[in-house]
């Protein structure tokens, strides 16, 4: 078996202001429809920030239970998709997700030791009990690229 | 000492008490977090009502890859029930997943009590009953809850 995990989402950078020394207030921005030239600057003097970035594994809306949170844990450790699968020291790359065909996620790990563990030559899903094969790679398709900005002044 | 097992088990606890299924109540003991005391109520408007049935689980290291071994101490008079307590429930046996915790456990086990499976018969009398003598039956039924609120005592 050869588990390709989904891409992981490349880090965002949320500050959008790295040329700036001031920004415009976005409340006027939106109500400015009329006239873009009412754009108010501000007095305002950026000394100095932080950058934030973020990963997710992207794997939200692929699981189909995705009405509440749930879909953000790993169903069969229960601990965050982000977070470690049981045994890893560290989150990541070291703990990748992997999908099933039939479009399940868990920790490549959980999943691992789950399929050994039936001791079969035709080891099932835990979620929908389809025999399991590895899905291909997915491409996540990032969509909220324009996140919030997060800024320390 | 830390585990998968344990792990897990303390996320089935927290989950069991901030999200409680109803009818249904378990809690580790205090020395040992792979076993488990657990109490199952006997559904309203059902024989089983006003039953209070105390369970035993036993997790294994392998837990949530295994299941756990799952008793009931409270006398039991149902077709899929043991009269050593031991359960016929096929989440227990060969269909057991990983994505199962103490809740849907103790819900499964709950829902088999007013829904009994005939094809595997655990306890060949209360099968018959069940089948042929639904009155003696529930009668006897009966007989299990009012048993379940005195055991303690004797």
């Amino acid at each position: 078996m050869d588990p390709p995990p989904p891409r992981r989402r490349s880090p965002r950078y949320h500050n959008q202001l790295s040329n700036n020394n001031s920004f415009s207030s976005p409340g006027k921005k939106t109500n400015s429809s009329s006239n873009a030239g009412t754009e108010t600057k501000l007095k305002i003097k950026i000394k100095r920030y932080h950058g934030v970035a973020k990963w997710t594994w992207g794997v939200s809306g692929f699981n189909n239970d995705d009405d509440d949170d749930e879909d953000e844990v790993c169903i069969v450790c229960q601990s965050a998709f982000e977070g470690c699968a049981p045994g890893v020291k560290y989150p990541g790359d070291e703990s990748p997700v992997v999908f099933g065909k039939c479009k399940h996620a868990f920790h490549l790990q959980c999943v691992s030791t789950w399929l050994q563990s039936q001791n079969s030559n035709n080891p099932t899903c835990p979620t929908c009990r389809q025999e399991w094969e590895f899905g291909a790679e997915r491409t996540v398709v990032d969509d909220d690229a324009e996140g919030e900005e997060s800024v320390d002044v | 000492m830390s585990t998968s097992a344990r792990r897990r088990l303390l996320r089935d606890f927290r989950r069991l008490q901030n999200d409680p299924p109803s009818g249904v109540t378990g809690a580790p003991m205090d020395t040992n977090i792979m076993l488990w005391q657990a109490v199952i109520f006997g559904p309203d408007d059902t024989p089983w009502e006003g039953g209070t049935f105390k369970l035993v689980l036993e997790f294994t290291e392998d837990y949530p890859n295994k299941a756990p071994s799952v008793r009931f101490l409270t006398k039991m008079f149902h077709p899929n029930i043991y009269n050593d307590g031991q359960i016929c429930l096929d989440i227990l046996q060969n269909q057991w997943s990983p994505i199962y915790d103490i809740s849907a456990i103790l819900t499964s086990i709950q829902s088999l009590l007013c829904d009994p499976n005939p094809a595997s018969p655990a306890n060949s009398e209360a099968s018959r009953l069940y089948n042929e003598n639904r009155r003696e039956y529930n009668r006897r039924v009966r007989e299990i809850v009012e048993q379940s609120w005195v055991e303690d005592e004797s």
